[in-house]
């Protein structure tokens, strides 16, 4: 095996382009390792260590960019060095060659003039300004960034209702606009359930288990974390009830947040009450459950989002009971926490939504003291599972921990590391995560996942103990991860598998109280 | 839109200390080297860099910050590699479309940091920065050193083993170079210094952004002993080991000067009074390109804790004589 070097004169690219390009040759089969380093002499022995110096890098200069590559064959390099080549060069060109791409609002719209939406994500410091020129050329906006002042979204979002448009975020990650999925977002059967969501991983957890009962999405709105702060008022969640309303296709209006501000949950709740179509609201941990079955319902968990709104369609109900494999997997797991065993929860989530409802059901289980980096009253924040003694869930999605990198959603190192670490530490017995399916997420997450949960089992066998790791696989047929595959690798790395976060979160509880009469399904 | 036709003429609110000396040469001042989309690079005649940079990048001492239209990104102004960039009064020229009008723009240079806290408040507030830091640390470039700053500082040997082929080689570098200032070894302060220039990922390696912010640090804390050996030995191997900006950048921080949100992060630790949360401004420096904040971090918080150890050995004495030897040797 030889390796293979490309050496660009004088060349200069973003830090993140030669990573991603990186990322990219490696990915192709037989391409076992790929770099692009500044021809230093201190690179170049770098390289010389890794087995990828040529000769044409080594007479690099400080100034060259050397790519560096290793095949499996000398065909399969000249492919890569190829690809390296272009995709230098089609970054390089972009926006000026014959595959035009814009890079300014304007040249977008110039180049689709009948366009009515922009999905903004660029850094939070030159978001708000991207929206404000998107409104004022009259596009609905949707804005992934985050980073974004309040002022700014209150201002954004007052622009956008008095000029009839739709700012959806700032910090939006999803949506399902006319079937088209948005950020990330799931393959559903466009339906008769029409939602708004100031949570992106809540409304994926609710059109899944609709769609796993045979129940299609008309619309889903994201909204922004902080629609539903009193300052913002919940502007953008009024303006999608009503827009809903008038939806023919919409049956049911399903409305998803953590709990609102005090304000805007009474007005919000009265305009409920004038609602021309059947409606679900899910507050998250809200007092009083769920209610129902009159025109608007309040749920406290996605779980009974789901099932409530499946109720007002008459249709199948919610699959969510746990399925005897799982249910004989989770008395075998039982067994083996007992004694001595450690029987704390380390939740590592990549879903803010998601980790926020396990809390809410964790908390109330297990009646014993609970950390996390999410905000809730009465749970001591923490920035990190390590050193900390008791239960931890963890947002792995939260500021701190993408600095530099991508969305724990796409990106699984850091989760795979810290199951890992986790698993050594001899007070924990219980896992709990999050595997997030749809466009825009990993590619195949379970290949990443897999092998961390295995090792991490494997951590604790080795030091005499049990370790239980429970997974909510959040996905739909449809989504091009396969879910089958995705749930079938999970089982096999040992991990107890189910598609309600409720559910996951309940056997967590369950598992660390030693107590299975906490799960429904198994309480007789 | 500018055009070839209709020069565009943009505000410069702040340029760094790298830009005056080159105002005062004739016209022609270089040419771009790099576009990106909110900067552009120009190699001067002297070797250089500058950065013309969106103001909302900050400052620094190769940046010229200039007000960016709200509809404008850097590389849709038609600059290219080769353009040039000249020197008519208060104006510079880039090519014949773009005008940078410097009247209004002010000289950033660091601001002191004033009077300073204890060296054991000093401490704790670096050691609980790195706590804070540890699970949101990249496994990139020179990024896990971070929480192994005070373990190489101190030469402890128990510190957990490098995480990347990068560390790998820079962590037992590091620690020679610290043996080297602390032991007043102006040789292996060099050696191990030139083990670190030029090495790793990046348009700035990240070995470099880890030196440029070991002695920023040293620096703050000490700013009398600038002109130690390992400022000398950097200034010397730099032009011909590692990329032209990463050795102008090298330049200004062997004299003390590094990015705006790394003397912030520094008066936040040294500082008395009430300072800012250490860990925000930290991230904020981390966020700067793709590993070169956090490397810039690792070599901070070691020259933080290196600073201690040697006002712990000898009232600081040792730091000052580090440049009194490395000057005399040559």
């Amino acid at each position: 095996m030889t390796a293979t070097n490309l050496v660009l004169k004088n060349t200069y690219r973003d830090s993140v382009v030669l990573m991603r390009i990186s990322r990219e040759l490696e990915a192709m089969e037989g391409i076992r390792q790929a770099t692009a380093l500044m021809g230093t002499p201190n690179n170049k022995r770098l390289l010389e260590e890794a087995g990828l110096l040529a000769t044409p890098g080594e007479t690099a200069t400080p100034n060259d960019l050397v790519l560096a590559l290793q095949a499996s064959s000398p065909g399969l390099e000249a492919a890569a060095a190829e690809r390296a080549r272009h995709l230098l060069e089609s970054r390089a060109s972009a926006g000026t060659g014959s595959g035009y791409r814009p890079r300014s609002l304007d040249g977008a719209l110039e180049a689709l003039p009948g366009a009515n939406l922009a999905l903004i994500s660029v850094p939070g410091e030159y978001a708000a300004r991207e929206a404000r020129r998107a409104l004022d050329r009259g596009l609905h906006v949707l804005l992934f960034s985050d980073n974004v002042s309040i002022d700014d979204e209150v201002d954004l979002k007052r622009r956008a209702v008095e000029s009839g448009l739709f700012m959806l975020g700032p910090d939006c990650g999803t949506a399902i606009i006319n079937n088209v999925p948005l950020g990330f977002a799931n393959a559903v059967p466009r339906g008769r359930v029409g939602l708004v969501a100031a949570s992106g991983t809540g409304l994926q957890q609710v059109v899944c288990l609709l769609a796993a009962a045979g129940e299609g999405v008309s619309q889903a709105l994201g909204v922004g974390g902080r629609d539903l702060d009193d300052r913002v008022g919940g502007a953008m969640m009024l303006e999608g009830l009503s827009a809903l309303e008038v939806d023919p296709q919409t049956e049911v209006i399903v409305l998803i947040s953590k709990p609102p501000g005090p304000s805007t949950e009474k007005r919000l709740l009265a305009r409920l009450e004038t609602a021309s179509k059947p409606c679900v609201a899910c507050f998250l941990g809200v007092e009083g459950g769920e209610t129902g079955p009159g025109p608007v319902s309040v749920a406290s968990t996605l779980d009974g989002a789901a099932g409530l709104v499946l109720g007002k369609l008459g249709g199948r109900p919610l699959s969510s009971r746990i399925e005897p494999r799982v249910q004989d997997r989770v008395r075998a797991l039982a067994g083996r926490l007992g004694g001595e065993n450690g029987r704390t929860i380390r939740g590592l989530y990549s879903g803010g939504t998601l980790c926020y409802e396990a809390l809410l059901i964790v908390r109330g289980l297990i009646q014993e003291p609970i950390a996390s980096n999410l905000k809730l009253e009465g749970v001591p924040t923490v920035g990190s599972p390590s050193g900390v003694s008791g239960h931890v869930l963890i947002d792995l999605g939260d500021d701190r921990f993408t600095v530099g990198r991508p969305h724990p959603m796409i990106d699984l190192r850091q989760r795979c590391a810290m199951l890992t670490t986790e698993a050594a530490n001899p007070e924990v017995g219980v896992l709990l995560l999050d595997v997030v399916l749809g466009y825009g997420a990993h590619a195949d997450p379970a290949s990443e996942l897999a092998p961390a949960i295995e090792e991490a089992i494997r951590v604790a066998s080795e030091a005499g103990r049990a370790l239980a790791c429970v997974a909510v696989l959040c996905g739909t047929d449809g989504d091009p991860q396969d879910l089958g595959k995705q749930r079938a690798t999970l089982e096999a790395a040992g991990a107890v598998v189910v598609s309600s976060n409720t559910q996951a979160a309940t056997i967590a509880s369950a598992l660390s109280r030693g107590d299975l009469g906490l799960i429904p399904e198994m309480s007789s | 839109m500018p055009t070839m036709n209709r020069p565009h003429v943009f505000r410069v609110t702040a340029f760094g200390a790298g830009l005056p000396g080159a105002r005062d040469r004739a016209a022609d001042w270089g040419s771009v080297t790099a576009v990106f989309r909110h900067s552009c690079h120009v190699l001067g005649t002297d070797g250089r860099v500058t950065c013309i940079v969106d103001r909302r990048l900050g400052k620094g001492p190769v940046n010229v910050c200039v007000d960016i239209p709200e509809d404008v990104a850097v590389e849709d102004l038609g600059i290219e590699a080769g353009t040039p960039l000249r020197r008519s009064g208060d104006d510079l020229h880039l090519g014949d479309g773009i005008v940078l009008d410097l009247s209004g723009g002010e000289l950033w240079t660091p601001p002191p940091i004033g009077p300073r806290t204890c060296t054991t408040e000093v401490r704790r507030r670096a050691r609980t920065l790195s706590a804070a830091l540890g699970p949101s640390i990249p496994g990139e470039g020179l990024a896990p050193m971070v929480p192994l700053a005070e373990h190489v500082a101190r030469g402890w040997t128990a510190a957990p083993g490098p995480a990347t082929p990068v560390t790998a080689l820079a962590l037992p570098r590091a620690r020679d170079l610290v043996r080297g200032l602390v032991s007043i070894d102006a040789r292996l302060v060099e050696t191990s210094a030139a083990g670190l220039i030029g090495l790793g990922p990046g348009l700035t390696p990240s070995g470099d952004d880890f030196l440029a912010g070991l002695m920023v640090a040293m620096s703050a804390d000490r700013p009398e002993a600038a002109g130690c050996a390992l400022r000398d030995s950097v200034l010397r191997l730099a032009p011909d080991r590692t990329t032209a900006l990463s050795a102008t950048l090298l330049a200004h921080a062997a004299d003390g000067t590094g990015s705006e949100s790394m003397h912030r992060l520094l008066a936040a630790l040294l500082g008395t009074g009430d300072q800012p949360d250490p860990e925000g401004l930290a991230r904020l420096m981390a966020d700067g390109g793709h590993t070169s904040g956090w490397d810039a971090l690792a070599g901070l918080l070691l020259g933080i804790h290196l600073a201690l150890r040697l006002r712990d050995a000898d009232g600081g004495r040792l730091l000052e004589c580090v440049g009194t030897r490395a000057g005399g040797g040559r």
